[in-house]
């Protein structure tokens, strides 16, 4: 019979077939990197540098739509999702899980910032590897399962692996952040051009 | 046509409703069940159907009162989008219960 369910996770996926989703999650991830990086030679002015993190997170839902304006609407024409189907919890959990990203930056722009000794932090701050392997992994987990993309699960694997072996191999853990992000940039960049070829441009006219 | 038990059952097709039943309008008409809203290139992409093919559906399903045609903009950009009614949505019901049913009635 039909199987409604199935023709909306199909909608779905192909909405997000264009790989933005992807090149915007690297690049957050590339720019956590470079303030990462920033970090080491900024020194007590660092948690200004977290501090725009924290606003650079909460900008990203207006990037993301105006790239999906820009090339998906185009070229596989325009949709709205049912919002009484449950995928208006998807944009919720999503806001929710930047808020709470762009809180934890702020609140570490704060911690640097007030130069204060808390202990929890000295923690994880020690055990960096496995308090960024299991954040990203969970996060990914979060993400792939509001929106079904399972892609968004291999991120996540991938990141736990990648941020744990840094248990073992002496690697600066803004390279470990900047691998991960780049390798989801280009996936992204790879999923748009595949896309701009399977949905060529057509004239808007027949539309009107 | 009859069951093993004597009595005599039809199978009443008479009634399904052919606005719905071409496979292409089906289709059209269960993305448009799950979607708020789409634009006719979007149904043309998911359905793999050619522009002609498509916008003759879409004036059968729009003379039967099941489509309706909202023009909106998007960005500042005129957006033709299609959207089933609240007739569309109950004749869409009606019609998967029907054959629900006539598909629960044959014999396995």
């Amino acid at each position: 019979m039909i199987n409604t369910k199935e023709i909306e996770r199909r909608a779905y996926l192909t909405y997000h077939k264009d790989g933005i989703i992807d090149i915007y999650l690297g690049l957050l991830i590339v720019m956590l990197s470079i303030v990462m990086l920033s970090t080491l030679f900024v020194g007590t002015e660092a948690f200004m540098m977290w501090g725009g993190m924290a606003g650079t997170f909460a900008l990203f839902p207006i990037f993301y739509r105006e790239s999906k304006k820009r090339y998906t609407f185009p070229r596989l024409g325009y949709v709205k999702f049912s919002e009484k189907k449950g995928r208006s919890r998807n944009s919720i959990m999503m806001l929710l899980g930047l808020g709470t990203l762009s809180a934890l930056m702020g609140l570490w722009a704060f911690f640097l910032g007030s130069k204060g000794d808390v202990l929890w932090v000295e923690t994880i701050i020690t055990h960096w590897h496995w308090f960024l392997a299991s954040l990203f992994l969970g996060l990914f987990l979060l993400f792939g399962y509001i929106t079904d993309l399972k892609r968004l699960y291999y991120y996540g694997l991938g990141s736990f692996v990648l941020f744990a072996s840094g248990n073992f191999v002496p690697v600066m853990g803004f390279w470990l952040v900047l691998a991960l992000g780049g390798a989801m940039m280009t996936t992204g960049l790879i999923l748009l051009q595949r896309f701009k070829r399977e949905y060529p441009l057509e004239s808007r006219a027949r539309d009107e | 046509m009859s069951d093993p038990e004597g009595s005599t059952r039809d199978l009443d097709v008479s009634e399904i409703d052919k606005v719905i039943h071409e496979p292409a309008r089906l289709g059209i008409v269960a993305h448009l069940y799950v979607l708020d809203s789409a634009d006719a290139l979007f149904l043309k992409n998911q359905m793999g159907l050619t522009w002609g093919n498509l916008s003759s559906h879409l004036a059968r399903l729009e003379d039967a009162g099941y489509v309706e045609v909202i023009k909106e903009f998007v960005d500042r950009k005129p957006v033709t989008s299609l959207r089933l009614t609240q007739r569309g949505r109950e004749a869409f019901r009606s019609y998967r219960d029907q054959m629900k049913g006539i598909l629960d009635d044959l014999p396995p």
